[in-house]
C-alpha cells in the first residue's frame, strides 16, 4: 500500500490531531526536495508559505474540524529552497483526529490559466481595437454620408447653374440670330441664308444690305474656333459692319476697319487673341458689277445661268492675323440670272472638294429655295460627320 | 481628340513631329510648345504635318500666332509635308503665301 502511495501522481501526508507530519508519500518529498526525515515530526507549516500558513489557519482548521474534509483549497507550498508550489489540497479526518492530505501541484494549471488569461487579454484588445475602429468606421460613414450630402447639394447646384446657363445660351443664341439680316427679295436680287451652330452660340455672323436704291452690300465672317467666345467677336463685329455697310463705305474700308477692330481688341492680349476670315461683297445692280475682298475667307461661287463658274478666291490673310495688310478690291461684271454662293469652312468640310460647285452647276434653273433645300439636304446626308462639329453657313444670291 | 507633339533639335533646327488632330482642344497644348521655340531669337523651327489628318480653325490659329512671333524674334518656321486637307486650309485662307511650307525636306522624315 505505501509502495502504491509513494507512485501516487499527487503528494499525501498524514497529519496528527496536532498538525504535526506523521509521514509522506515520496512524491510530496520530491515535491518539495525534502527527505522523509527532514520532515516528520514538523509542525505542518513547515511546508507551507508565510501566506498560506496564514490562510490555512483562517480556513482548513473550520472545515476540518465542522465538515471533517477540505477540498480544492488553493494554497502555496514551499520547498526546502524555498520555491513556492501552488497546489490544491484534499483532506480528511479519521476518527482517531488524525487528518490524510492530498495535495495536487497546478503549477501547469496556471499556466494554462495564465495563457488563457492571455488569451482573454488579447481577445479583450482585439475587442477594444475592433470597437475602436467599428467607432472609426461610423465615424467614416458618418462624414461619407455627409459628404454624399454635400455632394448632392453641389450635384443639385450644378444642375440648377447647367439649368440656367442653358437657358442663358438659349437666350444668347436667340439675340445672336436676331442679329441676323432676313432673306429678301426685290427686283433686283433675291438673298437667302442657312445658319446653324455647332453649340448654342455660332461663331460665324453675316449680314446683307441694301445701301441705296441700286447698291447692296453682303457680308460673311467666320471666327476662329466656335462657341461663346467666336460668338462674342461676331457681336462686336456685326455692330461694326452693319454701321460701315449701310453707310456706304469703300469695300476695302470695311474690311480694313474690320482689321484694325480685331487688332485694336487683341492687342497685347495673345491669350484670347481671335482671327477671322471675312468675305464682302458689294453689288451694284445699276451698272451689274461686284466688288469683293475675300480676306482668308473659302471662295464663294458665282456661276452663271449659262453654267459657267468662277470663285471668288481669297487673296489676303485672315482679318486680326498679321499687321499691316493691304486690302485690294477685285471688280468684275456679272451677267443677268447669275448665283452666288457664300459659305464658311464648316459647309464645304464636310463635303467632298468640288461638290458645292457640282450643286450649283446642277440647279443653275431651279429657284433658290430649291437649291437651299439640297445644299442643307447634302450637309444633312452626305456631310462627313467626322467634320460636321463646326458652325454651318450659307447665303445664296440670285442676281436679276 | 488627340495629339502627339515629339520635339526633338537637329544640329541648329528645333524638330517638331506632330502626329493626330489640332483642334480647339489640342490647340493649347501646340501653342504652349511651339511659341517658345520660335520665341528663341534667331531659332529654326521645322514642323512636320504628315501625320495631322485634320486641323481646325484654331490649329490654323496656332501656326498664325507661331509665324508673328518669328517677325519678332527673328526667327523661322517651316511647315513640312502637310495633307492634302491640311494643305487646302493654307491655301483657302491665303496663308500658303505667307508661310513657308516644304513639300519634303532633305534629311527630314
Amino acid at each position: 500500500m505505501n509502495e502504491h502511495l509513494d507512485q501516487m501522481p499527487s503528494g499525501f501526508f498524514r497529519l496528527s490531531k496536532d498538525y504535526f507530519i506523521l509521514s509522506t508519500n515520496k512524491t510530496l518529498l520530491n515535491i518539495l526536495s525534502y527527505n522523509q526525515a527532514e520532515l516528520v515530526g514538523k509542525f505542518v507549516h513547515t511546508i507551507f508559505s508565510n501566506s498560506s500558513s496564514a490562510f490555512f489557519q483562517l480556513h482548513f482548521y473550520p472545515l476540518i474540524t465542522e465538515k471533517n474534509r477540505v477540498e480544492e483549497l488553493y494554497i502555496e507550498l514551499k520547498s526546502k529552497s524555498g520555491k513556492i508550489i501552488p497546489v490544491l489540497l484534499y483532506a480528511n479526518s479519521l476518527h482517531n483526529g488524525e487528518m490524510l492530505c492530498n495535495v495536487v501541484p497546478i503549477t501547469k494549471r496556471n499556466q494554462y490559466i495564465d495563457q488563457l488569461l492571455e488569451a482573454k487579454k488579447i481577445a479583450e484588445k482585439r475587442l477594444t481595437e475592433k470597437n475602436e475602429l467599428n467607432a472609426q468606421l461610423k465615424l467614416t460613414l458618418k462624414r461619407l454620408e455627409e459628404k454624399q450630402e454635400e455632394l448632392l447639394k453641389v450635384n443639385l447646384e450644378n444642375h440648377q447653374y447647367k439649368k440656367e446657363t442653358k437657358k442663358e445660351l438659349e437666350l444668347a443664341k436667340k439675340i445672336q440670330e436676331t442679329t441676323l439680316t432676313k432673306a429678301f427679295d426685290n427686283h433686283h436680287l433675291q438673298i437667302d441664308s442657312h445658319y446653324k451652330a455647332s453649340s448654342e452660340l455660332s461663331g460665324d455672323i453675316y449680314g446683307f444690305y441694301q445701301i441705296n436704291e441700286y447698291q447692296y452690300g453682303i457680308i460673311l465672317l467666320d471666327v476662329m474656333g466656335h462657341g461663346i467666345s467666336s460668338a462674342l467677336i461676331t457681336m462686336s463685329l456685326e455692330t461694326l459692319f452693319q454701321r460701315l455697310i449701310t453707310k456706304g463705305v469703300a469695300t476695302d474700308l470695311v474690311i480694313q476697319e474690320l482689321d484694325n477692330h480685331l487688332h485694336s481688341y487683341f492687342d497685347n492680349n495673345e491669350e484670347a487673341w481671335h482671327y477671322c476670315t471675312a468675305i464682302y461683297l458689294f453689288v451694284d445692280t445699276e451698272n451689274q458689277t461686284i466688288e469683293y475682298i475675300n480676306a482668308g475667307h473659302p471662295p464663294a461661287l458665282y456661276v452663271e445661268t449659262s453654267g459657267q463658274l468662277k470663285e471668288l478666291q481669297s487673296s489676303t490673310p485672315p482679318l486680326g492675323s498679321f499687321k499691316g495688310i493691304e486690302f485690294r478690291t477685285t471688280k468684275f461684271t456679272y451677267t443677268q440670272g447669275a448665283r452666288i454662293l457664300l459659305y464658311t469652312d464648316g459647309v464645304s468640310e464636310p463635303l467632298e472638294h468640288g461638290h458645292l460647285s457640282d450643286i450649283l452647276k446642277a440647279y443653275t434653273a431651279d429657284s433658290l429655295k430649291t437649291l437651299k433645300d439640297k445644299l442643307m439636304e447634302s450637309l444633312e446626308r452626305e456631310g462627313e460627320e467626322y467634320y460636321k462639329n463646326d458652325d454651318q453657313c450659307f447665303i445664296l444670291m440670285d442676281l436679276k | 481628340m488627340n495629339l502627339t507633339i515629339d520635339v526633338s533639335k537637329n544640329e541648329d533646327v528645333h524638330e517638331v513631329k506632330l502626329s493626330g488632330e489640332i483642334d480647339v482642344y489640342t490647340a493649347p497644348k501646340l501653342k504652349d510648345t511651339l511659341l517658345p521655340l520660335t520665341q528663341e531669337r534667331g531659332s529654326t523651327v521645322h514642323v512636320y504635318l504628315d501625320k495631322i489628318h485634320y486641323m481646325d480653325s484654331t490649329g490654323l490659329g496656332v501656326f498664325i500666332s507661331a509665324l508673328k512671333s518669328t517677325k519678332e524674334y527673328d526667327s523661322k518656321i517651316l511647315l513640312i509635308n502637310l495633307q492634302e486637307r491640311v494643305f487646302r486650309l493654307f491655301d483657302i485662307t491665303g496663308l500658303k503665301e505667307v508661310f513657308q511650307i516644304e513639300s519634303s525636306i532633305r534629311g527630314g522624315l
